[in-house]
């Protein structure tokens, strides 16, 4: 099915990844409204007497988003690495089953009825509310995506998918109901939610997330080897003395905290869960011990190329990058469908 | 020193099943099977399709919980062992092994290596492994292009992989191990799996449709039916014309006059066994707490 072939030694194409990773945030750092030299960047970065309009547009406009949008890829980009090799099924996409909707529901619910629901008991929305409510949406879905999706240990792909669309429907359609009960300040912001965006990232947002993300970044070569096992079958998972029910209940927690994380401040961005663990391992093969951190890297590269071209294209309007991903990774996902049928 | 501590250790036997029943989804799967298996024993598992064969590996392989009863371990009882515990005593080779996602033959195998090492290619044991079941010419293939015997075979290795990482008494259970072999490889490896049962301190319990196989490789055969025990015991007093017509409706017999014991077939017909209720006495060579071949 794969060339052999083409497989490469892993560890160059970590450093690769990681060079294209910062090129790429150079780029983002250079490009903009405002074009800055290499120079200005580095200047505004991290001199003290540098320009404050050089000093203002890096540090509080550029560089939280670079570091949101590379967070938000490498979160996305993991969660599908994790799902897919515990489903043992390359479709196995946060955005495609569900789990990214159902964060984004209840990230909605919370934009649009929160004031009318914190103002009962006489306080305002608490910055946490967003968030707290998209994780645990996003637990909830994986949850019931997990049950619907697996039975008797093994992996139903097609329920699944199914399942996911069905899913996909009812948050649409709660998306719809909240759409309907917005006021036009809220509809904004809806709309930044579901075709997702990173415009509005500031320190605030990526203190809010980063902690999470990066707890995830950091406990997911834990599961690496029990992973790989799982490749070939829960049954000998077993047999070799993984605990894989511990597995799942923990890739099921991270992936909720990794998406619900990223969509609370990203809205919807799919398809890089589906489109960077899948070129992976087209080039370094199946081991979850370089999958997981060269899926990271890939993410957060894809999402940070993504987001400049998003800011680029459109000039000064800008295009949403969640439309972006559905326009790259569609076609994608559909080529991919079409290998597996052949 | 060692032998000392060994010795009383060899007495007892390395796995223990007491009055195992097994019940899923409303159907009895396993009924009140015991069983003790030393170290060096080669046990076939025989009897039908859907007698309860793999089955019973599965609870032996601590898989599946048994409703009752009670499977022990070299004195440690299964509901209790840590699987990485477990994983240092016994290997398992199931049916069937479908990949997820395109593997090498050899990352397959190397999946087999205890903690660590898990997963590294390679290892010298990978490759040891792989030509000992005659498979190291396909290393660097990928699993789904070999065909079904050579998929067994990558299977055998890794299992292999794991079972000689370990130290001391050690089990190892294969559910149909080498029933996509040709019958030369069949003979050899099964020859090979013999001597290593009887050399490296292993018991090993082998689900199996070739009743000559399993009477020139097994030292005992447990045959079983609609998921109980019907008979125990060297292959010459199990595989009689008498049971081998009761369960399996075949009209044949256990031929010893050659170099390897084979079962000459005449024809088949319905079984007894699985037609009437089973019987409330096992027959000879019954299902008996203690083992009663070498």
């Amino acid at each position: 099915m794969v060339p052999v072939a083409g497989r490469l030694p892993p560890r160059p194409v970590l450093v690769a990844l990681g060079g294209l990773l910062v090129l790429g945030a150079m780029l983002a750092l250079r490009t903009g409204p405002m074009p800055l030299s290499a120079g200005e960047v580095w200047q505004g970065l991290f001199a003290r007497d540098a320009e404050a309009s050089v000093q203002l547009v890096v540090r509080e406009l550029r560089l939280p988003r670079l570091l949101l949008a590379m967070l938000v890829g490498a979160a996305l980009a993991v969660s599908g690495a994790l799902l897919q090799g515990l489903f043992r099924n390359p479709l196995a996409d946060p955005g495609l089953i569900g789990i990214s909707s159902g964060a984004a529901l209840g990230g909605i619910g919370v934009i649009v009825l929160g004031e009318r629901v914190f103002a009962q008991w006489g306080m305002a929305v608490p910055g946490l509310a967003l968030p707290l409510t998209a994780f645990f949406c996003a637990l909830l879905t994986t949850a019931v995506i997990w049950r619907i999706g697996n039975r008797h240990g093994e992996a139903h792909v097609a329920m699944l998918l199914l399942a996911g669309i069905a899913i996909n429907a009812i948050a649409m359609a709660g998306v719809g109901v909240l759409t309907f009960m917005a006021d036009d300040g809220q509809l904004r912001t809806l709309t930044f939610w579901t075709m997702g965006s990173l415009a509005q990232a500031d320190w605030r947002d990526l203190r809010l997330v980063a902690p999470w993300i990066l707890l995830v970044l950091l406990a997911m070569p834990m599961l690496a080897r029990a992973l790989n096992a799982v490749l070939l079958g829960e049954a000998v998972a077993l047999h070799l003395g993984h605990d894989v029910d511990r597995l799942k209940r923990r890739i099921v927690v991270m992936c909720a905290l990794a998406v619900g994380a990223a969509v609370s401040v990203s809205g919807l961005i799919g398809f890089v869960g589906l489109v960077a663990p899948h070129l992976v391992r087209l080039t370094l093969g199946v081991d979850h011990r370089w999958l997981l951190p060269a899926s990271a890297l890939l993410g957060a590269v894809l999402l940070v190329l993504a987001d400049t071209a998003a800011r680029l294209i459109v000039a000064p309007a800008e295009f949403p990058i969640g439309l972006m991903m559905a326009l790259i990774g569609g076609p994608f996902f559909l080529a991919l469908l079409m290998r597996r049928a052949r | 020193m060692t032998t000392r501590l060994v010795a009383p250790l060899l007495e007892k036997p390395l796995l223990e099943a007491r009055e195992i029943t097994l019940v899923r989804n409303g159907q009895q799967l396993l009924r009140n099977i015991s069983l003790r298996v030393r170290a060096g024993e080669r046990v076939m598992l025989l009897g039908p399709n859907g007698a309860g064969k793999s089955t019973l590996l599965r609870v032996l392989a601590s898989e599946w919980r048994p409703q009752s009863g009670e499977v022990r371990l070299g004195g440690d009882s299964l509901a209790t062992l840590p699987l990485p515990a477990l994983a240092r005593r016994r290997a398992v080779m199931p049916q069937q092994v479908t990949l997820g996602f395109p593997m090498l033959a050899e990352e397959v195998v190397a999946q087999g290596l205890p903690g660590r090492e898990a997963g590294d290619s390679s290892h010298p044991s990978v490759g040891t492994q792989m030509a000992w079941c005659d498979v190291a010419h396909l290393a660097g293939r990928l699993y789904n292009s070999l065909s079904g015997g050579e998929q067994q075979r990558v299977q055998l290795a890794r299992v292999l992989v794991q079972l000689r990482a370990m130290s001391g008494e050690r089990l190892l259970l294969l559910d149909e191990a080498t029933s996509a072999l040709d019958p030369a490889q069949q003979y050899r490896l099964m020859a090979q799996l013999a001597s290593l049962a009887q050399q490296e301190e292993t018991a090993l319990i082998m689900a199996c449709h070739d009743l000559s196989l399993a009477a020139a490789y097994g030292s005992r055969i447990l045959l079983l039916a609609n998921g109980e025990c019907v008979a125990d015991g060297p292959p010459e007093t199990v595989l009689t014309e008498e049971n081998l017509a009761r369960v399996y409706g075949l009209d044949a017999c256990l031929d010893t006059r050659g170099p390897l014991p084979q079962v000459c077939v005449r024809g088949a017909s319905n079984p007894v066994v699985l037609s009437k209720p089973l019987c409330a006495k096992p027959l000879r060579g019954q299902c008996s707490l203690g083992s009663d071949s070498a």
